[in-house]
């Protein structure tokens, strides 16, 4: 044969052989590429929806209050598949296409979850299911679903209802008898009430003022505006009026409504509520916390001591062995430790080490991983698309944000792109809401000189470090003023009329500016971790002792600054927790 | 005489034809590939960031060691763009109808890496920026071939890069 012969063969075999792996390569691209910007596009959306949540909650007065926070919740899921379908509409989804590939739209929020996602809203008859065909079914909210887990040992059963910090709620019964109670769990025994200390740490309540701005105006035609202490009265902010003529002629105390003062009429019931409220001595949060929680962990301390994780039972009341947890990839390194016990000394409610800390951590875990998985399973018998939806396996650092923080998780899944299907979640967290108040959420005023107010992270360096630096300032003791909860610090807005607003900042008082630390907020790099901060043990990174070890920082320390750090961080993390409205508080009323 | 002439441009033209053409298609695949795996690894990094808001010296070393297992040979610029409303918030309290303006102030891979050889990691908050730009520095195999018939002047003559940034949507905690 000749060699052009041979030359023609070859072409024709190798022209195909490469035509076709060309193609196949590029569709691999085009997938990884299609894969790429799906995945920013629904971080995207995830983002919008968190922050609409955000944004709604700051501004919203009552949005702790159930109803209230499931509007909220639909707002932001909307935003959601608003979002996403504006991102993806250059590929050819409307919000209809789209959402039979989000399964879940997940709110982990204070003490459960909600699903926004495709459900029937009607109860089907006695022993019938529901028709996968009917057309009723509906985008909306799910029922709410509880971080609960049972325990039974001989004839007593407790049902905790875990909540993202220490606040618990207990549905107990031991024989015939029924207790329903819920409360904060701290040791009962390092509270002492006659010197409000906890654990040695001073308990202070001051008196909270904040600078507010009205829709009125004056007559010179300028908005209303003042500075004014108040008070928090069943979760809602009472102002106290400190105008003696307008105390006279409208009453001591208004609440802030619809954008102006609202008076709360004198000689009511309701003043005089108030009235003793303050007197009572609670008015701030704060003490009472702590006297609450004495209270509650005393009562659980006697009832409940017997609780350990070996004693959680599954719905049909089934024993949860060891390997159960380990399968669950939840540590069971403590399985027999009394979870209640908090007097031990590994137990401090506070710290994420405690044992209490770690179960609570592992029944999160285990009530989302449950629900969520049966929720988008169930999901594929309605889902009207061909694909099989499954919980992906989240890792480590995803549950570590459910655990701790008020989270929005978004799950896309079947959408097909080239060569396979979509498959992908974002999680994200927000600190910044009315739902819960984080550890990471206590912010720490200073005030120098004649400058306006700043704040800081509790674990700013220039509140901790004792030692002058060439690097930055340090903040002496005295200029050292409060704690407050960092959605304080948001800018609020005045409404007037659609697309006329006016702003204010609560925190910037009696006329100073109040703005972010340069060291800590601005940039924080180089901050100091709460948990330090709540453990009392701080190891310095900048400043070394003369052997060249970092300088151990302590409560014993002869400058009292970090003392007073812990302090005003613990009083103001109760009082912002005491004042939080909370659903289950109604059960120790009975 | 002629023959041998029309014989050795033959075999010289079609040892381009067969081999040169081929390797040059399979070098510039193999580019594509890894450009594609960079802007992948990139994105993923630049993303984790952005949604834990911690830059740690385990995941930009983690990074590192993905991007050079390709077999090329990169430099890394980080930036962290940090969010100052404090400028805006003093116009809003003098100025109650404005919304003040934000000012970032940037941070560029030195001052990064300084800070990460100390702590460890860097915490940023939400509405900070941060993104990652990533360039190979070696000659690649195709570029040697193109090289070989024609070349490309200027300074950014780079085969594989890849760029991803954006807004922190969290306030990250350590």
């Amino acid at each position: 044969m000749k060699i052009q012969y041979l030359a023609v063969i070859f072409v024709v075999i190798m022209i195909p052989i490469a035509v076709v792996f060309s193609r196949y390569v590029q569709t691999q691209i085009d997938t990884i590429s299609n894969q790429t910007s799906y995945s920013s596009k629904l971080y995207d959306a995830t983002y919008d929806a968190v922050t609409a949540f955000q944004i709604n909650t700051v501004n919203n007065r009552y949005s702790s209050v159930s109803n209230s926070k499931i509007r909220d919740i639909e707002a932001s899921a909307n935003t959601f598949f608003t979002s996403l379908t504006d991102n993806m509409s250059s590929e050819g989804y409307s919000q209809e296409a789209l959402q039979p590939y989000v399964p879940a739209l997940v709110y982990t929020l204070y003490d459960g979850y909600y699903i926004y996602g495709r459900y029937k809203n009607v109860m089907p008859n006695e022993g019938q299911v529901q028709n996968p065909d009917d057309s009723d079914y509906q985008w909306g909210l799910k029922s709410y679903i509880y971080y609960s887990c049972r325990y039974i040992e001989g004839t007593k059963e407790a049902i905790i209802n875990y909540t993202l910090d220490n606040f618990i709620t207990v549905y107990y019964k031991n024989g015939s008898n029924y207790e329903t109670r819920s409360g904060y769990l701290i040791n009962p025994t390092a509270w002492n009430s006659g010197n409000s200390t906890y654990e040695g740490i001073e308990i202070l309540d001051e008196p909270l003022r904040e600078y507010i701005l009205f829709k009125t105006t004056d007559a010179a035609g300028n908005y209303q505006s003042g500075t004014y202490e108040y008070i928090v009265y069943q979760s809602q902010k009472i102002y106290k009026e400190s105008d003696p003529n307008l105390i006279a002629s409208n009453g001591k105390y208004f609440r802030y409504d619809d954008y102006q003062k609202s008076y709360i009429n004198p000689g009511t019931q309701t003043e005089r509520d108030i009235d003793n409220y303050i007197a009572a001595g609670s008015d701030q949060g704060a003490h009472a916390y702590f006297d609450e929680a004495q209270d509650f962990s005393n009562w659980v301390l006697t009832n409940l001591n017997w609780i350990s994780q070996s004693d959680a039972v599954d719905e049909s009341g089934n024993p949860l062995t060891m390997e159960y947890w380990q399968d669950l990839d939840i540590s069971t390194e403590k399985f027999n430790d009394p979870i209640f016990d908090t007097t031990s000394a590994d137990n401090n409610p506070f710290s994420s080490s405690s044992v209490f800390d770690e179960m609570r951590r592992g029944a999160i875990k285990r009530t989302v991983q449950t629900t969520l998985t049966a929720a988008i399973g169930a999901y594929n018998s309605y889902s009207g698309v061909t694909y099989e939806f499954a919980l992906p396996v989240l890792n480590a650092e995803d549950w570590d944000k459910i655990q701790n923080h008020v989270c929005v998780m978004a799950f896309m899944q079947g959408l097909p792109i080239g060569s396979k299907y979509y498959n992908n979640y974002v999680i994200l967290t927000n600190d910044e809401n009315e739902e819960f108040v984080s550890k990471n959420a206590i912010y720490i005023t200073t005030r120098e000189g004649t400058d306006g107010y700043e704040y800081h992270q509790p674990g700013c360096k220039r509140l901790i470090e004792n030692s002058a630096s060439t690097d930055f300032e340090i903040i002496n003791e005295g200029d050292i003023r409060e704690g407050f909860f960092n959605v304080e610090f948001r800018r609020q807005t005045v409404r007037l009329s659609e697309g006329n607003y006016i702003y204010f900042y609560p925190q910037a008082k009696d006329g100073y500016t109040c703005t972010a630390c340069y060291d800590c907020i601005v940039d924080s790099g180089g901050v100091y971790s709460v948990e330090d901060i709540i453990d009392g043990t701080i190891n310095s990174y900048s400043i070394m002792d003369a052997s060249g070890n970092p300088e151990v920082i302590t409560t014993a320390d002869t400058n009292s600054k970090f003392a007073k750090i812990r302090s005003l961080y613990y009083s103001a993390l109760a009082r912002e927790r005491y004042n939080l409205y909370k659903s289950n508080d109604a059960l120790n009323m009975n | 005489m002629g023959d041998t002439l029309i014989t050795v441009i033959a075999i010289f033209l079609s040892a381009i034809l067969m081999f040169v053409f081929p390797m040059m298609s399979l070098a510039e695949r193999t580019d594509d590939m890894a450009q594609l795996s960079v802007q992948t690894v990139t994105t993923e990094f630049v993303n984790d960031v952005r949604t834990t808001g911690k830059l740690r010296i385990e995941d930009y070393e983690q990074f590192l060691q993905t991007i050079t297992s390709f077999g090329y040979t990169y430099t890394v610029e980080l930036e962290i763009k940090h969010l100052d409303e404090n400028p805006g918030v003093k116009t809003t309290q003098a100025e109650m109808t404005k919304i003040g303006e934000n000012v970032y102030y940037t941070e560029y891979t030195t001052q990064i890496l300084d800070k990460l050889n100390v702590t460890g990691y860097i915490v940023l908050k939400e509405g900070d920026m941060f993104s990652t730009t990533v360039k190979n520095t070696n000659t690649t195999i195709a570029q040697m071939l193109r090289n070989f018939f024609y070349s490309i002047a200027g300074n950014e003559n780079v085969q594989v890069a890849a760029k991803h940034g954006g807004i922190v949507s969290v306030n990250g905690s350590i």
